[in-house]
């Protein structure tokens, strides 16, 4: 228990953290905090589901999606303002400094796993912007056809 | 001879872009809002194309003895400012609902483009919370937390520093995960409790391209190939840069014989 209100108010911390280095006005800091939220503790949700971390990030990713362009429909806002700040905290560093250090220490059969893990990773997050872009950009055409009969 | 009211729909929509691109937004809304305010004005043939490093815009009225007028320009230094890009995409909104003339928008952009952002001591305290926070997730100590607010700060500072000297993004993520790579080693060789692999891991994380990233999916989304890939690169090399900055000091560090030298 006090693992995930350790892990959750890290989430929060960071969210907060990249809001302020991106400039987003002081108002929309919860909603920031809100998707960062959502999007770590899902990751660690399914992490703990025992789901592998790149399909796991795929989700979250998904989920972050979701999120800020309901965000940015409800409060008249850019999506960009909520996805930047809520999606960073899945971007692989950790994963970029293993398979550097693996490739320091020259043993090629972790280096070759660390690295197509952080390459999946960072794939699975673009999977999911994309999936959910695509998805809805075809139910918005589908709705607004069916608007128009 | 050349339509003055013409050139200032152009200016004005030229600024607008400009202001947005430079500040991380995606293509497609770049060409949306330019192309928003020129409609506005009663410009009917537009056709702007951006790049994350340049853009193109040509217009005229539309009728068939209009002088077309096209613009090129480049776009140099790009940031993440997103209070900015959502300010102009307000001001396009309300420049279309055509409230503002142009020369008033002009002076509406302007006080957009000078706003600054957060002073420096609040963006260290930024800095300092990612940094602490990333490092307690990835396995680190109290004692490693601490040391990561340093790290943070001061690897910050240090980017900002060479930001202002006009270096470009590459050479700065190298350099200041040099240096952090450095304050976790000879911290770790100090302290007992203290361990190096989650105080980077940490600092890192604030240099991570997650904003290229981002946008270079969203701009393949919207069919901007050209400018899909340019950021997608730009992704891959910064990481390879942070790693590589990482990776260079913690070999020198093993080579040199590591604590001895402290």
């Amino acid at each position: 228990m006090i693992t995930i209100l350790l892990q959750l108010l890290c989430s929060l911390l960071m969210t907060c953290g990249f809001c302020i280095i991106f400039n987003v006005p002081s108002r929309k800091f919860p909603l920031c905090c809100i998707v960062g939220a959502v999007s770590w503790m899902s990751y660690q949700a399914f992490t703990f589901l025992e789901m592998s971390p790149v399909f796991s990030t795929f989700i979250s990713s998904c989920l972050v999606w979701l999120f800020s362009n309901i965000f940015a429909r409800v409060f008249k806002e850019t999506s960009t303002m909520f996805i930047i700040p809520g999606i960073i905290s899945l971007v692989p560093g950790a994963g970029t400094y293993y398979s550097m250090l693996a490739m320091l220490e020259y043993t090629n059969k972790s280096f070759g796993e660390t690295v197509k893990e952080t390459i999946l990773t960072a794939g699975a997050i673009a999977a999911g912007l994309l999936l959910m872009g695509s998805v809805t950009g075809v139910i918005i055409m589908i709705t607004k056809k069916i608007n128009r009969l | 001879m050349v339509d003055l009211f013409q050139k200032k729909v152009l200016m004005l929509a030229l600024y607008a872009g400009e202001i947005m691109m430079r500040n991380g937004a995606e293509i497609y809304r770049v060409e949306d809002t330019m192309t928003h305010i020129c409609k506005a004005c009663k410009m009917d043939n537009v056709e702007v194309f951006a790049t994350p490093t340049g853009i193109f815009i040509s217009m005229d009225r539309g009728g068939d003895e209009d002088d077309t007028q096209t613009y090129v320009k480049r776009i140099k230094g790009i940031s993440t400012d997103l209070r900015k890009i959502s300010q102009v995409n307000h001001f396009s909104r309300q420049f279309s609902a055509a409230t503002l003339s142009v020369d008033e928008g002009m002076t509406v952009l302007k006080e957009i483009d000078d706003r600054g952002i957060y002073p420096l001591p609040v963006r260290l305290l930024g800095a300092a919370m990612i940094s602490s926070a990333f490092c307690l997730i990835f396995g680190g100590s109290a004692a490693d937390c601490c040391i990561s607010v340093f790290s943070g700060i001061l690897g910050y500072l240090f980017s900002v520093f060479l930001n202002k000297l006009k270096i470009n993004s590459f050479v700065t993520g190298f350099c200041s995960c040099a240096l952090v790579a450095f304050i976790a080693l000879s911290a770790a060789s100090l302290i007992d409790a203290a361990t190096y692999d989650p105080i980077i891991i940490g600092t890192i994380m604030l240099f991570v391209p997650g904003v290229a990233l981002t946008n270079s999916i969203r701009d393949f989304l919207s069919g901007d190939m050209l400018a899909g890939v340019a950021r997608l690169m730009e992704t891959i090399l910064t990481a390879l840069s942070l790693a590589a900055g990482a990776g260079v000091v913690i070999k020198l560090w093993e080579i040199l014989g590591g604590g001895a030298i402290l």
